[in-house]
């Protein structure tokens, strides 16, 4: 086999939940460090490696000046870049506050906004060329995995795209929506979890995305008919993925 | 009960260089008595793949006299990219043959009209050999190839001795040429060489094999001519998992294109072709 | 003697003959909200049931199925095939389900065999239930596939009241009944069974002309009721169709699979699958360099109704039982039956 890959893990805005999925990996993480070098990675590692690497994995999205410059930095010390989880992809929850203007939202937090400097948040792929995406709030490790798996066999990976529905069914789920007339998300939300929340009970929020070639609008309208108001549903598509081009008419445009 | 889906060994005889995505595969089972038994007909094709990356459809362009075939592999997915890597000798695996292939019998005596595009050249080939090798018991045979460009065209080293098969007019066109590369033929789409076609419409069967919509097209131009739906054959593509009519994946309306196809009398697809 | 009857309290005399052989399957709650799980005790088994999520192929085509295992030494691969073979009892399964699973047995045999599929049908002994309480998505009756059995079972029971009616439906069937405890059946009891076979067909709420209809859609391609579906607003009384894939994943003579490998960490070994796949899902038909012959919603919703009223290259094998799951699952309210009426013209 050829030099193992160098990786590196990187942390923009985002609540770091998905390098913590990383080290959920327990019981692979040692045969996973004989394939793969992480040569950056501040979060577990003492001494970090400024590139270059053949893959970067990016968690969380670009919400400052400064870290449009860093990942710029990193695109170009990068071979493969990998949006890895939603804040990276298009935002994610930091990116509900898009939706009211930076001085209302500055506000609330802070007391003097003089030092602030944030922009509107946004995925990686507004300002650097994204090579593969790994959707999830935080993606599932097995689809890390399987990235990882794919990139050394040179082939694309196989990670779904198709709606929660597929996996609740797999699980002989009654549909929520159908049944008790839950607000689910699953219709429109790319599957990849194994239909956690549905198969508990509960509907889906949406965590993994818009799904390949959702109809947002036909979900928008059965959550109306099953009583949900307009700001609601607008809150239901904004959760996880309001900036995507799938989701952004049904989240108020 | 044989277990459809197992894959057995087979091994890389001989790689031929097409293009700078494409290579022609002369490939062959390991088990002599399974490639013993190996039978397979011009259009058909075989499950071939590599444990662990998948398996992928691809036709036989060629089948030698001592049984083992070749195919023709573009570069463009996981499994033609790792068939892509191997190196003469390395082992793969494969199933088949699959699929119905061209209406031999009904080409005896006729003149043949073969018009591809691009990679849909080597379903076709075995036709060509055929007529090559047993020349007066076909009618006139006419090819008509077009490609992107002058590179992309397979088996330019054949081209020299398919002109000169009796009794038959090679004719090629390439979308774009690059500067600088010599190029002799006609520019424009496979249509663009009906004009100067001699095959007729009486007692003629055309083959066509390559993109859909250049299959669509020039069934549409033979038509103008006086061509009969059912005198016209067509090779199609679809997404296939079993290659034996179970997975679904490959469904054109009413048919299954692994199991009723590839190649269909363009007469019984005709409806489903565009809308489905 | 081909019938027998037995008192519904005693119902576990059936139960206990039966697992001293077979893994049995069964429904596991009354109403709509039902699975077919493995039951252990007669107390799990709620022949209550109007329908279940998924339909009894999840036993012989489930979701997820190991084909064979794979390991690579020295540049040589061995391969080992997984094969599940244990003899399985589905207790309680409905007319509509039954029909289809001798329409999955047709599919998978014929020229090429699916021996994953067949290898756990040949093992499996059916006890069917007629349904004396259609539910009201189901239109069975208008397929000729319910709500009463004719054919496809080992044992078939009929609710006559306080009472199974037990017929017997095969050397099997005959064999199990043999050691157990069950009483003689009397006319009257074939009486009680034909009044309630007519009583039940006249409670169907849902019903699907089927006369010339595979004709009529292949020659509807071109029809509205596609796009309305597929893109507009949906049809009368429903939404827009959302590919999310539910109709045919618990449909019961759905066949569609995706096979693929997976490897470990190793790199070395791994499975060869196959998963249930849907033609509503948008990379159903995708091939390399991107191209994909039904990248339209309105072409997949098409495809799907089409392959259920018997007019995809399934044809027949894969057509509708009536079973209802579909319009019952579907979120975006798309009931079959109002398609079929719609192409009628009706």
């Amino acid at each position: 086999m050829n030099k193992k890959p160098t990786v590196g893990i990187f942390k923009f805005t985002g609540c770091a939940g998905c390098q913590l999925e990383l080290l959920h990996l327990e019981d692979v993480f040692l045969d996973l460090l004989k394939i793969i070098d992480i040569t950056y990675w501040v979060m577990v590692k003492r001494e970090n490696i400024e590139g270059p690497w053949d893959i970067s994995f990016i968690e969380g999205g670009i919400s400052t000046p400064q870290e449009i410059e860093e990942i710029k930095q990193i695109r170009k010390k990068s071979k493969i870049m990998v949006a890895f989880g939603d804040c990276a992809i298009a935002g994610c929850i930091p990116s509900i506050r898009n939706w009211i203007p930076q001085m209302e939202s500055e506000n609330k937090v802070y007391t003097d906004t003089s030092v602030i400097h944030s922009t509107k948040v946004m995925g990686i792929g507004e300002y650097v060329k994204v090579d593969a995406v790994l959707k999830g709030c935080p993606p599932h490790r097995d689809t890390f995995l399987e990235f990882i798996k794919a990139s050394l066999l040179q082939i694309r990976p196989r990670l779904r795209q198709h709606p929660v529905c597929v996996e609740c069914k797999y699980r002989d789920n009654e549909c929520l929506i159908t049944s008790k007339k839950i607000p689910c998300m699953g219709p429109v939300t790319s599957a990849g979890c194994g239909a956690l929340c549905p198969s508990l009970g509960r509907e889906c929020e949406g965590c993994f995305g818009p799904m390949s070639n959702p109809n947002a609008a036909a979900l928008a309208d059965i959550f109306k008919e099953i009583g949900l108001h307009q700001e609601d549903i607008e809150r239901k598509f904004r959760k996880y993925a309001g900036m995507t081009i799938e989701f952004r008419k049904e989240a108020g445009q | 009960m044989k277990n459809e889906y197992m894959a057995y060994p087979a091994v890389v005889k001989k790689i031929l260089k097409e293009s700078s995505n494409t290579n022609t595969y002369t490939l062959a089972f390991v088990n002599e008595e399974k490639q013993k038994n190996f039978k397979a007909l011009p259009g058909q094709f075989m499950m071939i793949g590599i444990f662990g990356i998948g398996e992928a459809a691809l036709s036989i362009c060629k089948i030698d006299e001592d049984g083992s075939f070749s195919t023709t592999v573009r570069n463009v997915g996981n499994v033609t990219n790792t068939i892509y890597q191997l190196k003469e000798g390395d082992k793969l695996n494969m199933r088949g043959p699959y699929g119905t292939g061209w209406p031999l019998e009904e080409l005896k005596g006729k003149d043949i009209l073969i018009v591809a595009g691009g990679i849909g050249l080597p379903p076709l080939r075995g036709i060509i050999d055929l007529v090559q090798k047993n020349r007066k018991n076909y009618g006139h045979l006419e090819i008509i190839y077009g490609a992107r460009t002058p590179e992309d065209m397979v088996f330019k080293y054949e081209f020299g001795a398919w002109r000169q098969i009796k009794n038959s007019r090679f004719d090629l066109t390439v979308d774009t040429v690059s500067l600088g590369s010599k190029w002799e033929c006609k520019i424009g789409l496979v249509t663009s060489c009906f004009p100067q076609m001699k095959t007729r419409n009486k007692n003629s069967i055309a083959l066509l094999c390559g993109p859909e919509i250049m299959m669509r097209f020039a069934a549409k131009c033979l038509e103008t001519i006086g061509f009969k739906d059912n005198q016209i054959y067509v090779s199609l593509e679809r997404r296939m998992k079993c290659g034996f009519g179970k997975c679904g994946h490959c469904q054109i309306g009413p048919k299954y294109v692994c199991k009723d196809g590839p190649v269909f009398s363009y007469d019984e697809i005709r409806p489903y072709i565009h809308p489905l | 003697m081909n019938a027998f009857t037995i008192e519904k309290k005693n119902i576990h005399f059936l139960f206990d003959q039966f697992r001293k052989d077979y893994k049995i399957y069964g429904p596991t709650k009354p109403g709509y909200e039902s699975t077919f799980e493995e039951i252990t005790s007669i107390d799990q088994l709620h022949l209550d049931y109007h329908s279940t999520v998924l339909p009894p192929k999840k036993i012989f085509h489930p979701p997820h199925e190991q084909l064979f295992t794979f390991l690579k030494e020295k540049e040589t691969y061995t391969t080992k095939e997984i094969f599940l073979e244990e003899k399985t009892l589905l207790f309680g399964i409905h007319p509509c389900d039954v029909h289809a699973l001798l329409k999955l047995d047709k599919f998978f045999s014929g020229e090429f065999t699916d021996i994953y599929y067949l290898k756990r049908r040949k093992n499996t002994c059916i006890v069917a239930l007629n349904c004396v309480e259609p539910s009201k998505y189901s239109f069975c009756y208008s397929l000729g596939t319910g709500p009463f059995l004719e054919e496809g079972y080992d044992i078939l029971l009929t609710d006559i009241g306080t009472e199974y009616l037990i017929e017997i439906g095969s050397d099997e069937g005959k064999k199990l009944l043999e050691k157990t405890t069950v009483e003689k059946v009397t006319d009257a009891d074939f009486h009680e069974k034909e009044r309630r076979q007519k009583l039940t067909e006249l409670k169907f709420k849902k019903h699907m002309n089927t006369q010339w209809l595979p004709q009529i859609v292949s020659e509807s391609l071109n029809h509205s009721v596609w796009s309305d579906l597929g893109e507009r607003g949906g049809i009368a009384g429903s939404h827009a169709c959302l590919s999310c894939g539910s109709c045919s994943l618990v449909c019961p003579t759905c066949y569609c699979y995706d096979v693929y490998d997976t490897v470990d960490i190793t790199l070395q070994k791994g499975i060869r699958a196959r998963e249930l796949d849907s033609c509503q899902l948008l990379e159903y038909a995708e091939v390399a360099m991107h191209g994909n012959f039904r990248s339209d919603r309105t072409a997949r919703i098409r495809h799907w109704m089409l392959c259920k009223f018997g007019a995809a290259a399934g044809g027949h094998n894969s057509g509708c039982v009536g079973c209802g799951r579909c319009i019952r699952v579907c979120p975006s309210k798309i009931d079959i039956t109002q398609v079929a009426r719609i192409l009628r013209g009706e």
